[in-house]
């Protein structure tokens, strides 16, 4: 099996945690479901630790410029030295800096991406950031949106360039590298087909009874009762839960007429080029 | 006092400063002005010269940095190339443009604790205070609000006697003893604002960064300081402090994962040294996990807190 990074990217909740919690409970093939707050595949990518302990110096010292022109060493250092394949969670982009390299240093990297119809996404984002759904959905078309580009002060995180909702799934799928896309609407609706392939791609055992013991530990009644009983860390303060039954189709109930009709028209090619729209430009799901 | 001593030698005609830090007397051929002022011979010479690209061996390395048993190089491409020798001398060979304040900035913080650490030194990432009977260390990663507590702290009279880097020594019976770093806190803008101080008056400690020096002047120790408590400052998602006492072999495990550039540390030698010091701290010290919400960040009730752990 190669070594290097699998990049297990997506715009923000968009089922990356999900995705996390199935490759964890996959790899451990334990007899009870994973610890929702011991999962593989962390810390993110932008992490500072994971910056500040591969580079010598800290990044809470240098501009997100300077931060982002050493990330492509930090990241291709990580793989060169990855003794398995590093699963790391990534939100950024796939950007290049001025001089043509890739933001995810591409040498010994691949990527699972994840897609989700960028409605219910809107809804998700807005509550787990716990904004208004027009910012949202402003931040889903701002071409320079970034999270943790605070000045200031020292956010947690390195910045990360997430363009907008069409530009992000544009960088991933035709980045210099080998992509795996899933959606999250065939990750609900054939849960069995579509987590096999990402655990193929991931180089992991994909034998049926390994496949769906994981998928049913990764059941979202599951994570809601470990998050109820232990809390999760990967909340955002301000979100009374993590997982929440914001899934399928809630845009329908939350969004205004103007709010789909803005959002669909920022997205529409990529919408529909991945199935969320169909010819006519009506929502799919 | 003088500003800064300022001596000529015969064959240099370049001025050399001489300053304090970590019990240290260190000659620099650049003004530092975050630093306290010495006289006497230097423990460490600092110089600008040539430096290599690369070390010969080289041990261990990162992407801006390379580490053998005896040296250590630090490679930045826009300020500068940093040599450290034998926990003695640093060769600093500067990128044409690069301001003195960066220059300083790593200086100061991972090319000195390469030095340090050199020196059989222990470098903990973390800020210092002195109370009554001993100094209390604040642990924790980049953004925890080290610094902030600190100053909040300082506030209340406790004198402070490092940020950032906190570095260790050790009596002849292994007791560990906090040395006076520099009178200095850096400060984001928001924390500055939360202690009510103003950035106008102070400098940027680099270009494009709203990171601050703020001098501490009475409110530094500029002494040492027997090391009693260490606490592991954190962040969680929740609504309220917590302190929680930690036992046994968690100490040291703890100890291990905040100690300062742990990365820099090559050979065996230096790991087995490592972590007898470690041993050190744990035996001799009280170790607690300090746990704070992400917002609000409960700043003064912290310090509530702390007191009452103090009396």
């Amino acid at each position: 099996m190669k070594k290097g990074i699998l990049w297990l990217a997506s715009y923000p909740k968009s089922g990356n945690t999900w995705l996390r919690i199935f490759l964890t409970n996959l790899r451990r093939d334990g007899a009870e479901p994973a610890n929702i707050n011991e999962l593989d595949g962390g810390p993110i990518a932008s992490a500072r630790a994971l910056f500040d302990e591969a580079s010598g110096i800290e990044a809470s010292d240098l501009t997100p410029e300077e931060i982002d022109r050493l990330r492509p060493e930090v990241y291709a250092r990580l793989a060169a030295e990855a003794k398995e394949v590093l699963f790391l969670k990534v939100h950024d982009a796939y950007t290049y800096g001025a001089d043509g390299r890739p933001l995810l240093a591409a040498g010994d990297c691949r990527a699972i991406y994840l897609i989700r119809n960028p409605l219910d996404v809107a809804v998700a984002f807005a509550n787990h950031a716990s904004r208004g759904l027009d910012s949202i959905i402003d931040r889903m078309a701002d071409a320079k949106f970034a999270l943790a580009a605070g000045a200031g002060y020292l956010p947690e995180q390195l910045r990360q360039r997430l363009l907008s909702w069409s530009a992000h799934v544009l960088s991933w799928v035709e980045a210099p590298i080998p992509v795996k896309v899933l959606r999250y609407e065939d990750m609900k609706q054939q849960p069995l087909e579509t987590f096999t392939e990402a655990a193929r791609f991931a180089g992991l055992p994909a034998d049926p009874a390994r496949v769906r013991k994981a998928v049913v530990f990764s059941d979202f009644k599951e994570l809601q009762r470990q998050e109820q009983d232990h809390g999760f860390r990967e909340r955002p303060p301000k979100a009374a839960s993590f997982f929440r039954e914001d899934g399928w189709g809630a845009w329908r109930q939350e969004m205004t007429p103007e709010q789909v009709a803005r959002l669909i028209r920022e997205h529409r090619q990529v919408m529909q080029r991945f199935g969320y729209l169909t010819a006519d430009g009506e929502p799919v799901f | 006092m003088k500003s800064h001593s300022m001596r000529h030698s015969m064959d240099n005609p370049a001025p050399v400063y001489y300053y304090q830090a970590f019990g240290l007397t260190i000659e620099i051929p650049l003004v530092c002005p975050e630093l306290l002022p010495a006289e006497g011979a230097a423990d460490v010479a600092i110089r600008y010269g040539a430096v290599p690209d690369s070390l010969e061996p080289v041990q261990q390395q990162g992407v801006c940095y390379q580490v053998n048993s005896g040296e250590f190089l630090l490679k930045l491409k826009a300020i500068a190339k940093y040599l450290v020798t034998a926990g003695e001398q640093i060769i600093i060979e500067r990128v044409p443009g690069a301001q003195d304040n960066e220059v300083r900035l790593f200086l100061l913080g991972s090319a000195f604790a390469a030095l340090l650490q050199q020196r059989g030194l222990l470098p903990l990432h973390g800020c210092a205070v002195e109370v009554n009977d001993g100094a209390a260390v604040f642990l924790g990663a980049s953004g925890c609000g080290k610094s902030t507590l600190a100053g909040a702290l300082r506030q209340r009279g406790y004198r402070v006697m490092a940020d950032d880097v906190c570095v260790i020594s050790f009596s002849p019976v292994g007791a560990p003893l906090v040395l006076a770093a520099y009178p200095q806190l850096k400060l984001w803008a928001d924390a500055l604002k939360k202690l009510g101080g103003k950035t106008e008056d102070l400098s940027q400690v680099k270009a494009g960064l709203e990171k601050y020096g703020l001098p501490l002047g009475e409110g530094f120790a500029n002494n040492s300081s027997p090391l009693k408590r260490v606490y592991e400052l954190a962040v969680s998602n929740s609504q309220d402090l917590e302190l929680t006492p930690v036992q046994g072999m968690d100490k040291l495990t703890l100890l291990m994962r905040h100690t300062y550039r742990l990365q820099f540390l090559a050979g065996a030698s230096g790991k087995k040294r490592h972590f007898e010091q470690c041993g050190q701290v744990a035996r001799h010290c009280q170790v607690s996990r300090l746990v704070r919400p992400r917002y609000p960040f409960l700043l003064e009730e912290l310090a509530d807190l702390l007191e009452k752990d103090w009396a």
